[in-house]
């Protein structure tokens, strides 16, 4: 109890969240609702423990998922809109104070309503015939799925703040939370449901990981090791707030988990095991490359600070300012290139061309986003971005494979890429024109970071 | 409660003498803006235990230096070495001596003053009773002891505005930088925290305060720094300013004398003073002389007897204001002198 009462955040945040009222209230308030609804409430095959057990359920949900998570948000959020932020950067106060001293202080009286619905919740499931450690794991279950979702909350609103300093989330953060709240209640559910239960007392869940076979112990272990990568995150990203600097090293160790971990749920027992867990693996971190790319810091800014350092060679901060997105498309080439190596229905050089085919692709995607992001005055450039490649992947190729093509009584355009046909002149050319495409953003590209760098007197001529 | 240092603790620095090495070093700092510099080779010495007023116009980059300064915001380029220690190799090092005062208060509105000092001390490393003491002592400073129960968000601008610079200097800074302090306070507050001001730097501490409202700074502040578009225009120390304010003279007369440009003046000349400005619309010379006051008699004596007709003669208090415009317009000519 010592370490959190000597937290300066931990403690501010209790005189925030607990009032002698406030802490009295809560159980009253609780064990009044359990009391009612238990005798007086709806029927249940298990009877009084049963809606008890249900309602304890909903109860810790509501305050620790639902309200913890707009809590954790808050006390940062209100660090921004108060502007108290700069006084919490000048403090000695450490990153991982900070970070759990707002994670759990902010949500503290949350915590403590949802504590006493565990605690009725467990003395529920003893009485429906659970087994005692049954109940303590989906207890602890619960809990773990709280921690997760609040340190996503607050994870969410500390990436907003850095990458739009100055303003608090708006509406399109907070539906954003809403799906986030959404999307754990609906994983929640399924985890403490119906099903959960029955499969519980007839000896635990069938998860298949990597086509193995895998229990309870496996996803609590999952959740515990997920709710540390998403700590760990907002202890790297309070660090950047803190003036400390940070190595990409994290973010790849992140991701080798992350590809690991989820493809092996999206895995079945195949021929080629390991070329299906390649493309599994790449298939994964080429998305979160476009995920990042779109999440994170790009303006004039960060391109104007990425440039000085990288002209006074100071490699230190430029491992701190390296874009999360160039790692994970860096490594989505890396496993793509592996993935085809290991296909074997090719040789090493159409693995080859396939890798120049995919580098130019994502050269060119990257180069155009930056091109709008750098827009003077832009005002979604990222919005602007997302539409643009739908229209260029999405709608222009519909619109040619359903009205042109047939018209023309082809099958497929001569420059398409997807019949992978390496022998030919055409796919050759189909190259070719990916380069150029490539060439031509990257151009574009350079020609406004020349305008962008171009005001006033050249660092390098100090 | 008397306050005891801890070893390693930030202490206020002592007094030094004008050869000890300055305090603060800025020097060449760039900070840019997508499309706008918004510090351009900034540079400058600040000797410890000073006040030194940082002026200019909206825009000119006051804050952002200041943010810079208190290590908040990175440059592209350049260095800020504080107390000898480069403040951007070891940033948050640099923070347990200063102190940072923003242009809005930045305080927890749902904790009383007692409870925000407490934190703020808490959060410098200060604790238990250690802790209590820096903060009445901070309270003290700022003369806030009445109001310690009150809620920061009950307080009035004023006492908000004492409570926010009371979290800044709770850990007793070596260096205090204040983005417009004194805005929207009434006359007795800003008086107060002109005092205030005074005997933070007499403990040893220095001060940077920006502002844009030069008659706030002119009673407390020992130099000034005048920035425009990003540049430095100025550094002046005031200490100057005081020796040259007993030298000039403000003459009105009914109508300025028709001569008052060529002959006028060098009658002035011969008599040992020189015209600084000339005021036609107000008919009023400032003039530049001798500083003792048999001489200044001779001259009242002298255009009296000669016929000017003179309604105004008095010593000018030369203030912050007429040496930054002086700085302005100097540059202005000399750009007007090389284009």
């Amino acid at each position: 109890m010592n370490a959190f009462t000597r937290n300066p955040e931990f403690r501010r945040n209790l005189w925030l969240e607990c009032s002698p009222q406030r802490l009295a209230l809560m159980p009253l308030v609780i064990l009044l609702a359990l009391f009612v609804i238990g005798n007086f409430g709806p029927d249940n095959d298990e009877g009084m423990w049963g809606v008890i057990l249900s309602l304890s359920v909903v109860g810790f949900a509501g305050l620790t998922i639902v309200w913890g998570c707009v809590q954790a948000g808050n006390a940062l959020r209100h660090e921004f809109s108060d502007g108290t932020w700069d006084s919490q950067r000048m403090s000695n106060l450490t990153p991982w104070q900070m970070v759990w001293g707002k994670l759990l202080g902010g949500s503290f009286y949350a915590w403590y309503g949802g504590g006493i619905f565990l605690l009725t919740a467990l003395f529920a499931a003893t009485q429906v015939e659970w087994r005692f450690i049954d109940a303590l794991r989906g207890c602890l279950g619960l809990v773990l799925l709280a921690l997760l979702a609040q340190a996503l909350s607050m994870m969410k609103t500390l990436l907003f703040w850095q990458r739009r300093p100055g303003r608090t989330q708006g509406p399109i953060g907070a539906i954003g939370s809403l799906i986030l709240i959404w999307f754990l209640a609906g994983g929640l559910f399924s985890f403490i449901g119906k099903s959960y239960r029955v499969k519980m007392t007839q000896g635990g869940i069938e998860i298949f990981w990597y086509g193995m076979e895998m229990g309870v112990d496996f996803m609590l272990l999952s959740l515990f090791v997920l709710v540390a990568w998403v700590v760990a995150g907002l202890w790297q990203r309070m660090r950047r707030e803190l003036l400390l600097r940070n190595r990409p090293w994290w973010w790849l160790a992140f991701l080798l988990f992350w590809i690991s971990w989820s493809a092996g749920f999206f895995t079945r027992e195949a021929e080629k095991v390991w070329t299906f867990f390649f493309a599994a693996w790449a298939a994964l971190t080429w998305m979160s490359g476009y995920a990042l790319i779109f999440s994170e810091k790009k303006d004039a800014a960060f391109w104007i600070r990425f440039r000085a350092a990288w002209k006074r060679r100071d490699g230190e901060l430029l491992q701190h300012l390296l874009p999360n997105w160039i790692v994970s498309f860096a490594l989505a080439l890396v496993l793509t290139f592996i993935a085809l190596s290991l296909s074997g229905s090719g040789s090493f050089f159409r693995g080859l061309l396939c890798l120049v085919s995919l580098t130019a692709f994502v050269l060119r995607d990257t180069a155009w986003i930056l091109w709008l992001n750098l827009k003077p005055g832009a005002r979604h450039p990222d919005g602007a971005a997302l539409v643009s490649l739908a229209v260029a992947y999405g709608v222009l190729p519909w619109i040619d494979a359903r009205l042109f093509l047939p018209m023309m009584n082809v099958k497929r355009r001569w420059w398409s890429l997807s019949s992978w046909d390496f022998s030919s002149n055409a796919t050759a050319l189909a190259l070719a024109i990916q380069i150029l495409f490539a060439a031509v953003t990257l151009w574009l590209l350079h020609n406004r970071f020349r305008e962008t760098f171009g005001k006033g007197p050249g660092i390098r001529d100090r | 409660m008397t306050y005891q240092a801890r070893p390693g603790d930030a202490r206020p620095a002592k007094r030094v003498s004008n050869d000890a090495p300055p305090m603060i070093c800025v020097r060449q700092v760039i900070y840019d803006y997508p499309g706008h510099r918004a510090l351009d080779g900034v540079g400058f010495d600040l000797p410890a235990a000073s006040i030194t007023a940082l002026v200019g116009p909206n825009g000119a980059g006051k804050t952002t230096l200041l943010r810079v300064m208190a290590a908040l915001e990175e440059p592209m380029y350049g260095s800020v070495v504080i107390d000898d220690l480069d403040i951007w190799t070891a940033p948050r090092q640099a923070h347990r001596f200063m102190g940072y005062l923003p242009d809005h208060f930045g305080l927890y509105r749902e904790l009383s003053a007692w409870q925000c000092l407490c934190h703020a001390a808490h959060a410098h490393g200060m604790d238990g009773d250690m802790a209590e003491a820096m903060a009445l002592w901070a309270a003290k400073q700022v003369g806030l002891l009445p109001q310690l129960e009150i809620l920061a968000g009950a307080l009035s601008r004023g006492q908000r505005q004492r409570l926010a610079l009371a979290q800044a200097i709770v850990h007793r800074p070596k260096v205090l930088l204040l983005d417009e302090p004194a805005s929207g306070l009434d006359p007795e507050a800003r008086a107060d925290m002109s005092r205030l001001m005074k005997s933070l730097a007499a403990e040893g501490m220095t001060l940077v305060i920006s502002s844009h409202i030069l008659a706030e700074l002119d009673d407390y502040c020992t130099a000034m720094l005048a920035l425009e578009q990003g540049k430095l225009r100025a550094y002046q120390q005031l200490d100057a300013l005081e020796e040259r304010q007993t030298r000039l003279l403000r003459l009105r007369f009914s109508a300025l004398p028709d001569d008052a440009d060529d002959a006028f003046s060098g009658w002035l000349a011969a008599r040992g003073w020189r015209v600084v400005e000339t005021d036609r619309q107000a008919a009023a010379l400032l003039l530049e002389g001798a500083a003792d006051a048999d001489a200044q008699k001779r001259l009242l004596r002298e255009l009296v007897t000669t016929g000017h007709d003179v309604l105004e003669f008095a010593e000018h208090a030369r203030n912050l204001q007429d040496a930054y415009l002086e700085s302005l317009q100097d540059r202005r000519k000399n750009q007007a002198q090389c284009p």
